[in-house]
């Protein structure tokens, strides 16, 4: 089955969403930054550098 | 742009690996299983909470230590869980802010623990594990300490079901107490007893998916996959520890199929390992094997729970 990106994204931010709802991050975000947390993850799950996340971090979970 | 925005994405994919709501392969990622059970659960918190335990459950090498971590934990007041999660949540980071009060809490609930199992085991061992059963290790995961109290006993039910369907028989019809022990765990540990004697059980085979299980593209994993060392054929190991043998073996095949389309080869066979074969399926098996060229293509291995394997 062919997923559209729009999809792979909807599928992504509905997760994270649903996540943060029920408490699960340390870091709060509003529904506009989920969706390009979403379309980024999305992005770099397809570039395969999902290490580009912590480069560009604060080092915070380092 | 908000300075942490990285690291929020990178908290947030953290979780939905460690969670194995999605799975990553091959530049591009699926939902999983759990992910779409996740999405369709009407009390996400609780099945997120399930799975969180569980895992941690069948990860644990003191399972009996693990459970009445538990059921201690949700027996106490409001106040003592506050203070035990300050400790397990911040002890390390905040020694100085822990009062003797707090301190002086964690240590009584140690103590019911190690009363409970019958001072069989060491309260700093009880100790150990009480708290890595509590926290959580990993970034964007919820530790079991955070879950709320009505959630958690809610899913220690379930958890000690879990742990009762693998206790049916009950101590006196069992020759002696501790091999009834060890068989229970065998059950609730046999991937991981399998995996780590693989090179005894299976010296022909080589596992290729690094301890984990493998995602296929449609998202289903596979217990353990292996590659033949004699033919360098693919292997899907399929663990079945219920019994519902006959849907297993559909289940082998459909995983058979899926590695032969994502690595574009017919060179791969099948084993089921399971308990107690019924005779519907063994008609069914022995119907397929008879239609294959090289009938040892599916092979089907009963445990049983002193862990010999008999092949079929």
């Amino acid at each position: 089955m062919i997923i559209m990106n729009d999809e792979k994204m909807e599928i992504l931010y509905t997760l994270i969403t649903e996540l943060e709802k029920i408490g699960c991050f340390e870091i709060k975000t509003t529904d506009l930054e989920r969706k390009k947390i979403a379309k980024l993850l999305l992005e770099i799950i397809e570039k395969g550098s999902e290490d580009e996340l912590v480069n560009r971090g604060s080092g915070r979970w380092l | 742009m908000r300075k942490d925005f990285y690291d929020a994405a990178w908290e947030r994919l953290v979780a939905l690996k460690s969670y194995k709501l999605i799975s990553i392969r091959n530049k591009t990622f699926r939902l999983t299983k759990r992910g779409v059970e996740f999405l369709k659960h009407e009390d996400k918190e609780y099945y997120l909470g399930k799975i969180l335990l569980m895992d941690k459950f069948k990860r644990t090498k003191h399972p009996d230590i693990f459970i009445e971590c538990f059921n201690q934990f949700v027996k106490l007041s409001n106040k003592e869980r506050k203070a035990i999660k300050k400790i397990v949540l911040g002890g390390y980071r905040n020694f100085d802010e822990i009062s003797e009060d707090d301190w002086s809490v964690w240590n009584e609930f140690i103590v019911k623990v190690y009363h409970k199992l019958g001072k069989k085991k060491s309260k700093k061992l009880i100790g150990r594990i009480c708290d890595s059963s509590l926290r959580s290790i990993t970034i964007g995961v919820k530790a079991p300490i955070d879950i709320p109290i009505k959630t958690l006993r809610k899913i220690l039910k379930e958890l000690k079901e879990v742990e009762n369907t693998f206790n049916k028989e009950k101590l006196e019809e069992v020759e002696n107490k501790s091999s009834f022990i060890v068989k229970n765990l065998l059950e609730l540990h046999i991937e991981e007893i399998i995996r780590k004697n693989f090179k005894m059980l299976f010296p022909d085979l080589q596992i290729i998916d690094n301890g984990q299980h493998y995602y296929t593209k449609d998202g289903n994993y596979i217990d353990i996959l292996c590659k033949s060392k004699k033919d360098n054929s693919y292997v899907v190991i399929e663990l079945k520890r219920d019994r519902s043998p006959s849907r297993a073996l559909v289940q082998l095949l459909d995983y058979m199929n899926q590695v032969m389309e994502e690595f574009k080869t017919k060179d791969v066979k099948g084993i089921l390992i399971c308990k107690n074969l019924d005779r519907r399926t063994k008609s069914a098996l022995k119907a397929i094997r008879n239609k294959l060229k090289n009938p040892d293509d599916i092979s089907i291995i009963e445990f049983d729970l002193k862990m010999g394997l008999h092949k079929i």
